[in-house]
């Protein structure tokens, strides 16, 4: 699943959302190279006002509760155990066990956000070689930044619910955000136990549709299936330190064989394009 | 901006206007008190005690006694509204 995600925007004056746009300088909290998402420490969403005539960025924290928890280390453990960061698209109304998802309150009561993302950080685990070259059964891990071409920031779907911190009296949103079938480069990257998985991206219409319409529960696993194309991404390995520094720094592995990039001369067989 | 809430109101606090809104967070109904002043916001839900009488409370506890003079405000405000 993906835990890391970047928030750090630099460029871009306004955050839009098609002909809504948020002057970017407004949010002190665009600032960030890397959360991490086991920390359940603030981020940026955005949520629809009450008509969805408008959005605004608010912070809500990464690890999606369904209930108001007594005490934070509570909440650690809650997230230790079910980790909430995630949701798988598939199981956005039924488990994997057949019975009625954690999720399936949000979709059917509209509870929509987005998830804001300049940069997706995702592991590559090889296995490691021995003295005499032989495959050891551990393996080592290579970050990845994954970003969207010609894009400073884009959108992914989430859900959100707002809970009662019982320890501050605060009212916070957690949220979640969906994975879907990982696409060539991300199948390579992301690679751990072969889940195959990557966020679900989303494109400006779409990302509307999700946040600013009523659509159908229905048509919201549609949108959160979304697999964007390898070619619509850019990738480079960076420093073992990111989450420690929460920056992605550009770091070199010789030993590392290169990703296989054949999907930039095809047509890439999506299971859910965009549409 | 706190955009799934109810539309917030004000009342009357020993001269100084509150700011407060209404929440439903899961089966609970709860309400934001913003001050004026440096004071932090209360949160106050209504609660039930032994003799299962009802009485306003703070989350977290500890500001029992602002509880009990701004909640029957709360409650006065909303008696009025169905007036």
């Amino acid at each position: 699943m993906c835990y890391y995600n970047g928030q750090k925007v630099t460029r871009a004056e306004f955050i839009r959302l098609k002909n809504l746009e948020k002057e970017t300088r407004k949010y002190d909290f665009l600032n960030v190279g890397v959360h991490n998402g086991f920390m359940f420490q603030p981020s940026a969403i955005a949520i629809a006002n009450a008509d969805k005539t408008d959005f605004e960025l608010v912070l809500g924290h990464w690890g999606y509760l369904p209930y108001s928890i007594k005490s934070h280390e509570e909440i650690k453990k809650f997230l230790r155990i079910y980790t909430t960061m995630n949701f798988k698209s598939e199981n956005m109304f039924l488990n994997d066990k057949g019975d009625k998802s954690m999720w399936a309150d949000a979709v059917n009561k509209g509870r929509t956000c987005l998830v804001l993302s300049t940069g997706m950080v995702e592991n590559r685990h090889e296995f490691k070689v021995g003295k005499n070259g032989q495959q050891l059964s551990t393996t080592e891990a290579f970050p990845y930044m994954v970003t969207m071409k010609d894009r400073e920031y884009w959108w992914m779907p989430g859900l959100y619910n707002q809970v009662l911190d019982k320890e501050t009296g605060e009212l916070v949103y957690t949220f979640a955000f969906a994975t879907t079938q990982a696409n060539a480069l991300m199948r390579q990257i992301h690679n751990k136990d072969n889940k195959w998985r990557m966020p679900a991206v989303l494109n400006d219409e779409l990302a509307w549709e999700w946040l600013m319409t009523n659509a159908t529960p229905e048509r919201l696993q549609q949108i959160a299936r979304t697999q964007v194309p390898s070619k619509d991404m850019v990738y480079c390995t960076i420093t073992k330190e990111y989450l420690a520094h929460r920056v992605a720094n550009p770091a070199e592995y010789p030993n590392l064989a290169a990703i296989d990039m054949s999907y930039m001369d095809i047509e890439e067989a999506l299971l859910y394009p965009a549409a | 901006m706190v955009i799934d809430e109810l539309k917030p109101f004000t009342i009357d606090f020993q001269g100084q206007p509150l700011t407060v809104s209404e929440h439903y967070i899961g089966e609970e109904r709860l309400f934001r008190v913003l001050f004026e002043d440096k004071r932090k916001p209360l949160t106050l839900v209504v609660a039930m005690n032994s003799q299962k009488q009802k009485f306003w409370t703070s989350v977290p506890q500890g500001r029992q006694e602002e509880a009990a003079i701004i909640g029957p405000l709360i409650a006065w405000f909303y008696k009025n509204k169905k007036k």
